[in-house]
């Protein structure tokens, strides 16, 4: 192939006024405003762009626009790479720096491909069946260092990219000549329609040609209001008529840095139409993979739209009619056609082109050349007749027929069926919600796809009944492409190295279920999901088996059609926006007073107050030691808060909870465990009474909303007769704990009413009071073993509250504590941290409430499963309280136990572990098998390689009587 | 107060808002409509009225069919409308002022906004009240007029949802 720049007119979509340098592989090279980096690179006789994924062998150029299977580029900006970029649809940008993958030290001279001298140890599925001694790690990294396409970036990306939803009764995927007459009937009936489109401007595959029709067509969708997205493709159809496209913002690669570069579109349609057109089936000869082998319509398009011809002398591999305008096309343009070699016999061909030699019954033996094309030899494809010839010729072009892009309709569900006579599969009718147009309905006949379209994008706005298609207009093919009697690598799928003769493996080893074709030999995976291999991969299995393709049949189609960048599926949810982050009402407050913030739940929470230079440790160290000797002050805000109201409330929480509620008095609180109907403990928490049929139900911070929607469910589905509203009211209110013997000491010297005293106030109570004219709702309840107010008020007054108990608090030698203080304390007594000593297979008798379950006869959810066999297994991983033998050597949380040293199967683990400053000591909570009848028993502790002894004990570790809760 | 690109974004701290949560709307509607003059709203609609007491004006947002959410300036009609409700078994009042926030966005882009923002099916008429997916959270939007809308948000989320605003509005 030696490409160069045809004379004008050609060249529809190219500026050769306006100049553009760009750097391939290192060296400097020119290209014209509108150039693709493939067409460029074509127009300066590049030819050899890439290396193969499994063998290494050099690639060329392969098609002209999104199917692109080997033309494979990474494009580098500094220290930012995109890789795997199709140099089909990169359009070519000042400055731009392309390279090639997978091959090394130079796409020219690669050391991979000695690959190719190891070609029958890496058949299709060789690492099922080779490199398996004596290990496969050992051979794992130099297989996944010779394999593979392009390499990503180490940096972070500083692009922007956005999501937008949309709505629309009619949206067109597509915009060629079908795609715009739907647009515009659907627009001048009426319906608001969007249209996508892959290129600058409408027009599709006939966008290059001076075409009056489509120019006017282009002009009534503008006058239409027609909503146009460019440089959109449509990748994927979702459930209820979602349909998803990127839509590139910067004409370059990369343009200018931290740009808002792709975008998102997520359309809600009421219909959709798919008209994305077809690709053309490459032919299956021996070395169809040389750099100059490529598909006849991309050469057609890239002397017309780029004004670059290819080569100088062609010869075409034809399976198809469009071969023959294809070669009075170029022929047209300065290449010349040697000959036209027609797979079919001549009683199949049905069109005709002057000058130019046709062989009809012939095909392509082999190729001549090996980083080039020199030649090729064609013998009859039947096996019989006259003598092979030679034929000397720099490009050779495949024409094997049509394959519709049937992807967005199977995408939707809908079914496919097989062509005989066009060795291709349509749409089988309508997908829900989608109706195909154009070519992939297998409508390629111009007239016919545009009466049909229109009546299509008509009857959509208008609601009637959608007419179906009739494929028509492209000729007969043959399903097979490949000549009898075939030898050497005939590659059946390009980007992946998939030979027919992998596919004959995979016949001969019984995978003949195109789904396990497909897993077998990677045939249609990776970038190009197999545009230009599946059906030739299908025929093949079929000629193999003795099916027809239609028995044969294909995969399912899944998103996205082409690669969608991770920057776009992520949109806005980067750094501080990854995700939804709750702020604390005195968030400031806190930051003032040296708060360390880490995320808890979903939750940016002080971990601790350090000062003085301390690290978070000794922080949380001194803060849960100051909370047992004096008070700490707490910014319980997260604690999940709901107010449970209706005659029924009582009746319901008793069905929520292991525990009894409905017997609580006015003011009185109980903690509960609430389970799935499965017995699994999700969560936990204090319901208090407010009134007869008014409760105040606290949850864990990160479990209330997981909570309120179950509570909801269980209203709405199930307990439907129960009159009860709950309604989340945790940003409402604020929190603030105190906690330890001076608790009620500051709350007193800040002013606080005196019946909220120990003394009046029992724990496990709570008490509607104020403070001046602020209300509040005092719970006294403790998670750190010590006397504790929990003061509930409104939110807007947290933190003057918050400041004036802190002011008084840090006077009686108090300090403020955070989430690992608070740890620390809660680890002590032996209390459970939902999700931390628990796991998605805890049950409540697992962590010691065996016997609240027994006491409640009542119902409850959950209460069935806990009565099945496994939920009663002695064997049970079990909550116990943990000490280190030598009484120092701190256990790491998560390691595991197990009587013997690994690998053996481990009967429990660490799950929190804490230095006690109040005991000068390690302590610790674990789940073990059987725990509660090991109490006393030495374990072994295992955790990266050492041995940890550690001794089950009774908890909790402080104050077992329960003392100092009540001041 | 934000403002780019032809839009303003406002948050309003000082808002009332109550959860108005009912069993049957009819009924209850028959018994606080001396009180607010007005039906409560029907499906994913929203009502502008005033109080009898004080002549205070109010906007009511529909949540769910046993849920509407009452917004005002001042506390008292909506203590009110508590006190009227004390003993009924059949509605209450659940107060959330300064838990949920109120965010007004006005101007020519705002749908534009809406869209980078969440489910465009979400996006209100003026004088509809719709609760969808907004920057990944939940968000009730109500349409005050043409190119006006309400964001009510949960406060703890307030800070999120106006970050992706302003990312959204630097990139128009």
């Amino acid at each position: 192939m030696s490409g160069r720049r045809l004379a004008a007119p050609r060249g529809s979509r190219i500026d050769r006024e306006r100049t553009l340098s760009f750097l391939w592989n290192g060296r400097p090279y020119t290209g014209l405003q509108g150039d693709t980096l493939a067409s460029a690179l074509v127009a300066n006789g590049v030819q050899l762009v890439g290396r193969s994924f499994k063998y290494h062998r050099p690639r060329g150029i392969f098609s002209c626009g999104l199917e692109e299977p080997t033309a494979i580029v990474d494009l580098i900006d500094g220290r930012h790479r995109t890789p795997n970029a199709r140099a089909t649809v990169v359009e070519l940008a000042e400055g731009m720096v392309a390279e090639s993958v997978n091959c090394w030290p130079s796409v020219g001279f690669d050391l991979g491909a000695v690959n190719g001298w190891f070609a029958p140890l890496l058949p299709a599925g060789f690492y099922y069946k080779t490199f398996k001694w004596p290990n496969w790690h050992l051979f794992e990294p130099m297989v996944r260092r010779m394999a593979g396409l392009g390499r990503a970036s180490l940096e972070a990306d500083d692009d922007r990219y956005e999501e937008v939803c949309a709505e629309a009764d009619v949206v067109v995927a597509g915009g060629g000549i079908a795609g715009l007459s739907a647009a515009v009937a659907a627009a001048q009936a009426g319906a608001g329609t969007i249209l996508i489109t892959a290129g600058t401007a409408t027009g599709g595959a006939l966008g290059w040609r001076d075409d009056g029709e489509l120019d006017a067509l282009a002009a009534k969708a503008a006058q239409a209001g027609v909503r146009i997205l460019t440089r959109s493709v449509a990748f994927g159809v979702y459930d209820h008529n979602l349909l998803c496209a990127t839509e590139r913002l910067t004409g370059g690669p990369r343009g200018p840095r931290g740009v808002l570069r792709e975008r998102l579109w997520k359309i809600r349609a009421r219909s959709i139409v798919s008209a994305q057109g077809s690709f053309e089936r490459p032919m299956l000869f021996t070395d169809n993979d040389r750099p100059g082998v490529m598909l006849a319509g991309a050469a057609d398009e890239y002397a017309h739209a780029y004004g670059v011809a290819c080569g100088r002398r062609a010869v075409i591999a034809a399976n198809s009619d469009s071969a023959y305008q294809v070669a009075a096309s170029l022929g047209a343009a300065g290449v010349e056609i040697v000959a036209l070699l027609d797979r079919r016999a001549h009683a199949d061909i049905g069109a005709h082109v002057d000058g130019v030699r046709v062989l009809p019954n012939t095909g392509i033996d082999k190729v001549l050349g090996t980083s080039a094309v020199r030649g090729c030899v064609a013998v009859a494809a039947d096996g019989h007749g006259s003598r092979p010839e030679r034929f000397d010729c720099d490009l050779i072009l495949s024409a094997g027929g049509h394959a519709p892009a049937v992807h967005l309709h199977s995408q939707a569900g809908g079914r496919l069926r097989w062509l005989a006579d066009g060795a291709m599969f349509v749409p089988d009718g309508a997908a829900p919600g989608i109706v195909s147009v154009g070519g992939c309905a297998g409508v390629f006949s111009r007239d016919t796809a545009v009466a049909h379209a229109l009546d299509v994008g008509r009857a959509l706005a208008l609601g009637f009944t959608v007419p179906s298609a009739t494929p028509c207009g492209a000729g007969r093919s043959l399903a097979s492409t490949r000549i009898a009697d075939a030898r050497g690598k005939q590659f059946v799928d390009l980007q992946n190295d998939v030979a027919a003769g992998d596919v004959g493996l995979a016949a001969l080893e019984n995978y003949r279920s195109v789904e396990h074709l497909k897993r077998y030999t990677t045939t249609g995976m990776a970038t190009d999901q197999g545009k230009t291999s599946n059906v030739n991969a299908l025929v093949l299995m079929g000629e193999l088996t003795g099916r027809e393709p239609a028995e044969v049949g294909t995969t399912k189609f899944r998103p996205p059609f082409v690669p969608a960048s991770l920057g776009a599926l992520v949109g806005r949810r980067v750094g501080r926006l990854y995700r939804p982050l709750k702020h604390l009402p005195a968030a400031e407050w806190h930051a003032a007073h040296g708060a360390l913030y880490e995320q808890f739940g979903n939750w940016n929470r002080p971990a601790a107050y350090p000062v003085g230079g301390e690290t978070l440790h000794a922080a949380a160290q001194r803060e849960a030691r100051t909370v047992r000797r004096s008070l700490g002050v707490f910014d319980g805000s997260p604690l999940g808060k709901l107010e449970v109201w209706g005659p029924d409330a009582a009746e319901f929480l008793d069905l929520m909870y292991v525990g009894t509620m409905s017997n609580l008095a006015r003011g009185q609180a109980r903690y509960g465990l609430l389970l799935n109907e499965n017995g699994i403990v999700v969560d936990d928490g204090i319901v208090a009474r407010l009134d007869d049929h008014h409760f105040w139900v606290n949850t864990t911070s990160a479990g209330v909303e997981r909570t309120a929607s179950a509570f909801e469910e269980w209203l709405q589905c199930e307990y439907t007769n129960l009159r009860v509203f709950v309604t989340p009211v945790t940003s409402r209110y604020g929190n603030v704990t105190l906690s330890g013997p001076k608790s009620w000491e500051v709350m007193a010297a800040v002013g606080f009413d005196a019946g909220l005293s120990p003394g009046s106030m029992k724990h496990m109570t709570m008490r509607e009071s104020a403070l001046g004219d602020v209300p509040l709702r005092v719970l006294r309840a403790s998670f750190t073993g010590e006397l504790s107010y929990e003061i509930n008020l409104p939110v807007d007054a947290t933190t003057a509250v918050l400041d004036r108990l802190w002011t008084a608090a840090a006077a009686a030698g108090g300090a403020l504590y955070g989430i690992e203080a608070l740890e620390i304390l809660r680890t002590e007594k032996g209390y459970i941290h939902i999700g931390t000593d628990t796991d998605g297979t805890t049950l409540p008798g697992d962590i010691g409430f065996g016997r609240a379950i027994g006491a409640k006869t009542a119902n409850f959810v959950g209460r069935r499963s806990l009565l099945r066999p496994a939920a009663l297994d002695p064997q049970r991983f079990q909550l116990v309280a943990l000490s280190p033998a030598d009484g120092r050597t701190q256990l790491p949380t998560g390691a595991q136990i197990a009587a013997s040293d690994p690998p053996t199967t481990p009967e429990g683990h660490v799950t929190s572990s804490f230095w006690s400053p109040e005991l000068g000591a390690p302590v610790a909570l674990g789940m073990l098998a059987r725990g509660s009848s090991r109490l006393g028993e030495r374990i072994r502790v295992h955790h990266l390689g050492e041995r940890i002894d550690a001794i089950v004990v009774k908890a909790p570790f402080i104050d077992p009587a329960g003392s100092r809760l009540h001041g | 107060m934000d403002s780019a690109a032809g839009i303003t974004v406002e948050l309003d701290r000082g808002v009332h808002v109550a959860a108005l949560r009912y069993f049957d709307a009819d009924a209850l509607g028959e018994r606080i409509g001396a009180l607010l003059g007005a039906a409560l709203p029907s499906e994913q609609r929203s009502v502008r009225g005033r109080f009898a007491v004080g002549d205070t004006p109010y906007l009511l947002a529909w949540r769910s069919p046993n849920e509407c959410w009452v917004l005002c300036d001042d506390g008292a009609p909506i203590e009110a409308l508590r006190r009227s409700l004390a003993d009924s078994r059949d509605a209450c009042v659940v107060v959330q002022t300064g838990g949920i926030l109120a965010l007004t966005i006005a101007g020519a882009r705002t749908r534009d906004l809406l869209c980078r923002l969440g489910s465009a099916a979400s996006i209100p008429r003026t004088g509809e009240a719709r609760t969808g997916r907004f920057a990944d959270i939940t968000v009730t939007v109500v349409g005050l007029a043409e190119a006006e809308v309400l964001l009510l948000v949960d406060r703890a989320y307030a800070n999120h949802l106006l970050e992706w605003i302003r990312a959204t509005i630097a990139d128009f």
